[in-house]
């Protein structure tokens, strides 16, 4: 059953019993909210870029906290949390994929939204070679480098989130990263800006 | 395989990621990514996603924190309704392979009789001297049925009855233990 089959007409049904739903849940609502408000932007960022679908980015966010409130966690730890949120995310966004997409890479429409918005011309150029140049990575790649230099995850904890073996992600991490810098050097033109904060 | 690494790859990162790269604390770090491929490489690669999350961040559509939780409570609810209807559709299903089975017991156990009924009906059906392949094919259908129910159904009808009848308790029995459950 999705979580998004609800009609507002439920809400005053839904109130009823709301107490044994809560129950189910490991933490209060309050908590919930402070840390909804803590990771929902890191997490929509992480999987919109993953999935390169704004909207699909927002159903696999609230499907992730769904199951998240479901799971029975091991420890109340905040980055242990975050960490278990971030599998959460990342699962569903491999279920996505295997499901539509039986090809790794993105199509080259999963990156067309990046050229529309209201930001100013310089920035979607921008933001379109980045955009490209990220869809030119296997979606693990991409899950591997935004966690190590986005999130500034440890390898450990970027076994944890992506399932892989800890002592392989050294390897995979230096492979997607010069993969990525090779795409970024041979696309010039809009990372221009990175290669200017990033040169010394 | 010989990975390429810098004592300073972290520092570098943590230099970006703290925007400190491109001030004045940034400097000596810059220079010596100019002399190291590897932190250079760390440095571009770092900007560059730092640079797409910054824009990903202006396009969050995010709801309430409100909201995802009513619909995670919402979803929870109806997953327990689910889950406590789930005995009763168990039952339901029970009760139709029952009675499908006590049909088919019954069919067996009095086919002689039907098998009467459909001969007059197939006589009806079929006027005088129109004897088709049809006709005698479903006539030798019949027959075999026939001789098989006659085999069995003198034997069996009475283990049958007795079966249908087990079912029946055992699934009153069950259906009275869900309810109990459930209260």
């Amino acid at each position: 059953m999705s979580m998004w089959e609800v009609t507002l007409a439920e809400i005053e049904s839904s109130e009823l019993g709301a107490g044994a739903a809560e129950e189910a849940f490991h933490m209060d609502e309050q908590a919930f909210r402070v840390f909804y408000e803590k990771t929902a932007r890191p997490l929509w960022s992480y999987l919109s870029r993953l999935a390169g679908d704004r909207a699909l980015a927002e159903d696999l966010v609230q499907e992730s906290y769904y199951r998240f409130l479901r799971a029975k966690l091991q420890s109340g730890d905040e980055a242990y949390q975050k960490n278990y949120l971030f599998r959460i995310g990342t699962n569903l966004a491999r279920d996505h994929w295997r499901r539509t997409r039986p090809s790794e890479s993105l199509p080259e429409e999963a990156t067309s939204h990046l050229q529309s918005g209201d930001r100013t011309a310089e920035s979607v150029q921008q933001n379109t070679d980045l955009g490209r140049a990220l869809a030119q990575l296997k979606p693990r790649e991409r899950e591997l480098l935004w966690l190590a230099y986005v999130e500034g995850s440890s390898h450990k904890e970027i076994a944890e989130v992506s399932g892989l073996r800890a002592a392989s992600i050294r390897l995979l991490l230096f492979r997607a990263r010069r993969k990525l810098a090779e795409v970024l050097r041979s696309s010039g033109g809009g990372v221009e800006s990175a290669e200017l904060r990033a040169r010394p | 395989m010989n990975i390429p690494e810098c004592h300073r790859e972290q520092e570098v990162l943590e230099a970006v990621r703290a925007g400190r790269w491109s001030g004045a604390w940034g400097e000596e770090l810059r220079k010596h990514a100019a002399a190291c491929p590897v932190c250079a490489e760390v440095a571009l690669v770092a900007a560059m996603l730092l640079e797409e999350r910054d824009l990903a961040q202006a396009e969050v559509r995010l709801p309430s924190a409100g909201l995802v939780w009513w619909k995670a409570q919402r979803a929870a609810r109806r997953a327990a309704e689910e889950r406590a209807t789930q005995p009763i559709a168990l039952v339901e299903r029970a009760a139709w392979a029952l009675t499908l089975f006590g049909v088919f017991g019954l069919a067996l156990w009095q086919w002689p009789r039907i098998a009467g009924w459909l001969g007059g009906a197939k006589s009806l059906a079929s006027g005088p001297g129109s004897a088709s392949s049809s006709a005698q094919f479903t006539e030798r259908v019949v027959q075999t049925f026939q001789s098989l129910a006659q085999g069995l159904g003198a034997q069996s009808s009475g283990y049958l009855v007795i079966a249908s009848v087990g079912a029946v308790l055992a699934l009153m029995g069950f259906a009275a233990y869900v309810v109990w459950r459930e209260e």
